[in-house]
């Protein structure tokens, strides 16, 4: 079975498209721990089974709020065979950068690029195929309350999870100096092997509470290592 | 601008706003002194405090509008207003008779017929207007 | 070098990038969902139109359910009856008739205002107005010490504040968290309604309407003091800034409303009924018990609840009331929808009747004040469950049960002293 995580902000249009996806096969429960609500669901296509898993709606994976905590404690031990970034088209800047902390993450992200009718509406245009290659994955154009894109995505959850791919976006070089850094300490030290190295290394360098304490390494540490290269 | 040549002539709004002003001012400062007394107004509508500020209020829409640029707006929102609270007093008016139905009491829908209700037909104009701009405009 | 937002930026720049190489923009037109809210967030209607739409919420919920509810009471009154009629065994009679069906129609008859007010709630979501609301009364919330977002779950508490105080999760800065929902259970739940609706009805009948609306003004207005006060002396410090989307209107879709209001009602029903179930069984097992000295329930004066309220009374004589408020409030503590029935319980009344008796034991002032104390004096057992987990600890649990009991008989004796002092005795 195809584990699929559904991540977006809030307002993307996530429940709609967890609906089309599960129909009535659905459960709804608690995350384990917290009283906030935990949707599943099987969608069947072309003999496939897939286990769709609705996460909260978040801005973004830092781990501050509860919402962001569940999520990224799903996406990093759970760890689903697919993670679809739900993408507000009409806002695309904004949701974005849960799109680039996904791929940060490694996770093996399609997009669905949804309300692409308002988009229009406000007059973007956007080359779908263009955005697809600049971020390195797959894009799939939706209006999902008009049921328009639900079946190209469920093609494209199937074909990613055959052929996952895990681009590598790489930011300004003042930055990528710092993270490749970073991440060579992480490999050499093999903090955290079950995490994706880059990923480690961003965390650290963002000194992310929950990954320096799981590392066991203090903020002096990481500054001591940023200083020794500036 | 655009709703401007959505609905023919321009100061006609105008005007119908000004009128519906006049009119739910009026509706509402007799309502809202009715219900202090605590009698109907004019014999004939119940009343009470609330449906008079509720009415006041949307006077003040109106108002607003008058004095505003997009004066299309608070035209067509009041009497959204106006329709939604006319509606309200219509659900109440029927819930009133089956809750007597229910009970075995008797009935006498005019004791639930209000002010708002008969005001009813003059947020038409209205609504049409406001349903031309959600057509045409973009959400 | 601060990394956190070097990160950030570095993200938004390259998202920046990405969408010189994909998207294009032609010229913005003004949109449907601006032109309302030129009318809607108007720095002079905003607000009350807000007000209106709440008062609409209301009229909705408790108007156009009382048929519905009206219906429970008469199947549930009937059950009664003939468990009392049909039922050989007299405790046996007692315990299914008024205990079970009897109980289960005090509660129950709750159960349409409550549905109704989240079928309003929803539609209301659903159209997009709530956020604007929020924004609308943000910069009136922020100068009570509470800001935008606190203003869903204070409206939630009118209806019932164990959803509302849930609600306050969305509401990030810790601070104002715990000050919305300390403040919270002012808010006059639906539950409370019942003895507004008796008390108001007998002794202010032509104002009743009235009367009962200045109860909820008085939590708003009370609730607002007390989070000033709070936030002046406990926590300092200013509410944080409101940032929050606006997302296009729509026309609500009656399946999406439908489902919503479903949902919630049967959130509350799972958490609320069975508490309220098992109070209702409590009370009647106190007011009928011992059985030989209340001879099944009939001289309630010897019941085990009674000398709970005798054992009160001397907190509330100076309000005028007597034991048998006593007893209904000691029962409010369970749930406050037990007051109403306990009342008819402790009289030996059908809940008709329970109008006609009421003149025996009140005053117009001690029925104000008995008013007041509902509202103020406690929250119930289901709340106080969900207080002590969103505010972790007793301790602010405890703080809120004092502030709010030392705060009811304050209000309450103000409002009896004025009342007797305008001779409405």
């Amino acid at each position: 079975m195809i584990k699929v995580a559904l991540a977006g902000n809030p307002n993307v249009g996530k429940s709609v498209i967890f609906n089309a996806l599960t129909g009535a096969r659905q459960k709804v429960g608690n995350w384990p721990g917290v009283t906030v609500e935990k949707k599943e669901g099987i969608c069947e296509h072309k003999g496939k089974k897939m286990l769709i898993v609705d996460l909260p709606g978040i801005y973004s994976l830092s781990a501050v709020s509860i919402d962001e905590k569940i999520a990224r404690d799903f996406l990093l031990n759970e760890k689903p065979d697919v993670v679809v970034s739900i993408v507000d088209a009409s806002n695309i800047e904004r949701n974005l950068y849960l799109t680039l902390q996904l791929i940060e993450m490694e996770a093996n992200v399609v997009v669905a690029l949804n309300k692409m009718d308002l988009a229009k509406s406000k007059g973007y245009r956007i080359d779908v195929r263009k955005l697809s290659a600049e971020l390195g994955i797959p894009v799939v154009p939706m209006v999902a309350i008009r049921g328009e894109g639900i079946e190209e995505l469920k093609n494209t959850i199937i074909y990613a999870s055959r052929a996952p791919r895990k681009p590598v976006i790489r930011y300004s070089d003042g930055i990528e100096r710092y993270i490749e850094l970073l991440r060579s300490k992480v490999v050499e030290n093999s903090i955290l092997p079950k995490y994706p190295p880059r990923f480690v290394a961003i965390k650290l360098l963002e000194l992310d509470e929950e990954i320096l304490s799981k590392a066991g390494i203090g903020e002096e540490v990481i500054k001591e290592w940023i200083s020794s290269v500036s | 601008m655009e709703l401007l040549l959505v609905w023919g002539c321009l100061k006609l709004k105008w005007y119908y706003s000004a009128i519906l002003f006049i009119v739910t001012l009026a509706a509402g400062l007799t309502e809202f002194g009715g219900g202090l007394k605590g009698e109907a107004i004019f014999q004939l509508f119940p009343s009470d405090v609330f449906g008079g500020f509720v009415l006041i209020v949307i006077s003040a829409v109106f108002l607003r509008g008058i004095a505003h640029d997009e004066y299309d707006a608070f035209f067509g929102f009041g009497s959204l207003m106006l329709a939604v609270f006319g509606v309200l007093y219509i659900l109440v008016l029927l819930a009133s008779g089956l809750d007597a139905w229910i009970v075995g009491e008797e009935w006498n829908p005019l004791e639930y017929l209000r002010i708002e209700i008969v005001l009813l037909p003059l947020a038409i104009p209205g609504l049409i207007a406001l349903n031309r701009a959600r057509k045409t405009l973009p959400p | 070098m601060d990394f956190v937002s070097e990160l950030a930026l570095g993200r938004y720049e390259k998202i920046g990038e990405i969408i010189g190489k994909c998207v294009e923009k032609v010229e913005k037109p003004k949109t449907f969902s601006d032109l309302i809210d030129t009318v809607v967030t108007d720095k002079y209607v905003g607000i009350p139109i807000f007000l209106t739409f709440m008062w609409a919420v209301f009229q909705f919920a408790y108007s156009v359910s009382a048929p519905f509810s009206d219906a429970i009471d008469v199947f549930f009154s009937a059950c009664s009856d003939w468990a009392r009629s049909s039922i050989a065994n007299p405790q046996l009679a007692s315990l299914v008739g008024d205990g079970i069906f009897g109980g289960w129609g005090f509660v129950l008859v709750f159960l349409p205002p409550i549905a109704f007010v989240f079928v309003a709630l929803a539609i209301l979501e659903d159209t997009g107005y709530l956020p604007r609301a929020a924004f609308v009364m943000d910069r009136a919330l922020t100068k009570v010490g509470l800001q935008g977002k606190s203003f869903i779950p204070m409206l939630l508490g009118f209806g019932c504040n164990l959803p509302a105080i849930m609600a306050t999760r969305t509401i990030e800065d810790d601070v104002d968290r715990r000050i919305t929902i300390m403040v919270n259970p002012l808010m006059s739940c639906s539950a409370r309604l019942p003895v507004y609706v008796l008390f108001a009805g007998v002794f202010f009948e032509k104002v009743a309407g009235a009367v009962i609306t200045s109860m909820y003004m008085l939590g708003i207005v009370l609730a607002a003091v007390m989070a000033t006060l709070f936030r002046k002396f406990i926590f300092g410090g200013k509410s944080s800034p409101l940032l929050m989307e606006l997302p296009p209107y729509a026309t609500p879709a009656p399946k999406s409303v439908l489902m919503s209001a479903r949902n919630r009602t049967l959130i509350f029903l799972k958490k609320a009924a069975t508490i309220l179930f098992i109070g209702a069984l409590i009370m009647w097992f106190l007011t009928t018990y011992p059985w030989d000295a209340t001879n099944g329930g009939e001289l309630i004066e010897n019941s085990y609840a009674s000398a709970i309220g005798h054992a009160v009374e001397p907190l509330i004589r100076p309000f005028g009331l007597d034991w048998t408020a006593g007893v209904a409030l000691v029962g409010g503590f369970l749930a406050k929808e037990i007051v109403v029935g306990t009342l008819g319980m402790i009289y030996g009344v059908g809940e008709e009747e329970v109008a006609d008796v009421i003149p025996e034991h009140f005053t117009p002032a001690s029925a104000l004040a008995l008013m007041i104390i509902t509202l103020i004096y406690l929250p119930c057992l289901a709340t106080l469950g969900i207080l002590r987990q969103e505010l972790g600890s007793w301790k602010w649990t405890a703080f809120v049960i004092a502030y709010e009991l030392v705060l009811a008989f304050i209000v309450a004796w103000i409002a009896y002293g004025i009342a007797v002092g305008l001779g409405v005795s």
